[in-house]
Formats: structure tokens, C-alpha cells, sequence
């Protein structure tokens, strides 16, 4: 699924820029407007090539409206999915993530924290980016962390298989 | 999936409730659940979606909660008050109540 999405993707990406670069050579007159004009009538001509450079117009055209909205319900999909004989919970990506990062920033020596979760089938890895500050002990600040985090996690939120806890530390102020 | 249609329950019962009626009564059971901060909006309104299922009402809903519950026990609590307000007032069984958190607000 992820390299059919990587292909199309990649179409779309290059479609772009040869209709980009194709405008931009219109524009400085490299291409003469009166070659596209040639070559767009003649295309019109033939109903075959016609129907071929619709489709390919229209697939285009669909790819550009699915794929940012494909991307975007990722980034706010469901992490978390739990079942009760009432019905399903989901909790969004994003709201955990939010969450993360505002009890990271209520440790002391945090300054700036970013979260990111990641859901494999043995259980929940979060990656966090942090920026401390200088005074602080880093290992104490970063075991801190990972304590508070885990804890939310398990208790707040009910994921009980909490596999890792990664800490990248980007800067330190 | 929509096969308890309005129409035959017009046939057998005599009466129809819209959407917005049960809209309406879930909002008054989520108001009543201290760690619900909101329904979330979308572009089209609450993002408060039900469907007539051979068992019964579902209802699918998305939300934003308050910080500082322990959101498997508050799902839990708003489905049950959703359920009760719902089969209380129409007398009719709640198949299930599907929740999805979208955000967690915090509130000072």
C-alpha cells in the first residue's frame, strides 16, 4: 500500500513539474505557443488520442484532490482502538501527540518537545524531539521523560504495551 | 446497513424521529459527562453521524475531552449515559456507540 502510494505520489509530483516547466518554457517563448496550439488541434482531431489525454487529464486532476486528503487522514488517524461490548473507541494520532507534548513541557529542563507515535502489532513506540535546556542533567531530564510519557500512556490513555520510548535531544539551549 | 427504514417504522408505529431529535438527545447526555469538553466540528456541522441498523440506533461520534481523565473510563461513561438518554426517551434499542477522540483540551 505504501509504494502505491509512493507511485502516485511520484506521477503526480512529475506531472507537476513538466507542466510547470512547460508553462515556464511557453512563457520565455523556448516552446513557440503556436507548437502547442498545432499539437493540442491535432489532437483534437483524433478521437482516440483525444479520449486518451481526457483520461489522463482527469486521473491527474483526481490524484491531485485524493492524495493531500489521503495524507492529511493519516496524520490524524486512529493509534489507538480499543473494543467494549458498547461499542469502539478510536483516539486520534493528533490528540495524543498534542497531549505529549504539552505534559513533556511541564518537566523541568524541557523547553521545547515534539511528539511522534508510532503503532507496530507488538505495541506503541513514541519518538520524541526535544529541546533542553543547558543547566538541566540530561540523562535525569530524558529517564523523566520517558517515566511521564509511559505513565500517561498506560494510565490516561489505556495503552498498556508501551514498547519504547525514544528521545532524540536536538538542542540544548 | 440502513434497512430499518423510516418508512416501516411509520407503518408499524404510527410516528418517525429525525436525526436532529437524537442529535439533540446525545448532546444532552454528553453535557451531562464532567470530562467532555465538546463535539468536534467539522465543515458540515457536529460530527454527530447516525444510522438506523437491523439492531438497532447507531451512533458514531467525534470529540474533543477535557485533560485529566482516563479516557478508556470516560468512553466508557459516555456511552453509557448516550445509550440510557437515547433508549430512555425513544424507546428504541442502541446497537452501538462508536467514539472517536480528536483532541484533548487542557483547562485550567
Amino acid at each position: 500500500m505504501i509504494i502505491f502510494k509512493r507511485i502516485l505520489w511520484g506521477i503526480i509530483v512529475v506531472a507537476l513539474a513538466l507542466l510547470s516547466l512547460a508553462g515556464f518554457f511557453i512563457s520565455l517563448e523556448i516552446i513557440p505557443r503556436f507548437a502547442i496550439l498545432g499539437a493540442l488541434t491535432a489532437l483534437e482531431q483524433q478521437l482516440l488520442t483525444k479520449g486518451i489525454f481526457i483520461c489522463l487529464f482527469g486521473f491527474l486532476f483526481v490524484l491531485s484532490i485524493a492524495l493531500p486528503l489521503l495524507a492529511r487522514e493519516k496524520r490524524g488517524g486512529a493509534v489507538v482502538s480499543l473494543k467494549n461490548p458498547l461499542g469502539e473507541m478510536e483516539i486520534s494520532q493528533k490528540a495524543i501527540c498534542g497531549f505529549i507534548q504539552r505534559i513533556g513541557k511541564g518537566v523541568e529542563g524541557v523547553e521545547d518537545i515534539k511528539a511522534d507515535i508510532k503503532l507496530a502489532e507488538e505495541g506503541v513506540d513514541v519518538y520524541l524531539t526535544l529541546s533542553a535546556q543547558g543547566q538541566g542533567e540530561i540523562p535525569r531530564l530524558i529517564d523523566e521523560l520517558q517515566t511521564v510519557v509511559k505513565n500517561y500512556l498506560n494510565n490516561t490513555v489505556g495503552i498498556e504495551n508501551v514498547r519504547e520510548v525514544k528521545v532524540k535531544v536536538a538542542k540544548i539551549l | 446497513m440502513t434497512s430499518w427504514k423510516k418508512e416501516s417504522q411509520n407503518k408499524q408505529e404510527g410516528y418517525e424521529v429525525d436525526r436532529k431529535v437524537i442529535s439533540g438527545l446525545i448532546k444532552k447526555a454528553l453535557n451531562e459527562v464532567e470530562g467532555i469538553y465538546a463535539v468536534k466540528r467539522g465543515l458540515w456541522g457536529e460530527r454527530i453521524k447516525i444510522e438506523f441498523l437491523e439492531e438497532g440506533i447507531g451512533i458514531f461520534l467525534e470529540l474533543v475531552i477535557k485533560e485529566g481523565n482516563a479516557i478508556p473510563q470516560l468512553v466508557e461513561e459516555t456511552q453509557k449515559k448516550v445509550k440510557q438518554e437515547v433508549q430512555r426517551v425513544l424507546d428504541k434499542p442502541v446497537a452501538k456507540i462508536n467514539i472517536k477522540i480528536k483532541g484533548i483540551k487542557h483547562t485550567s
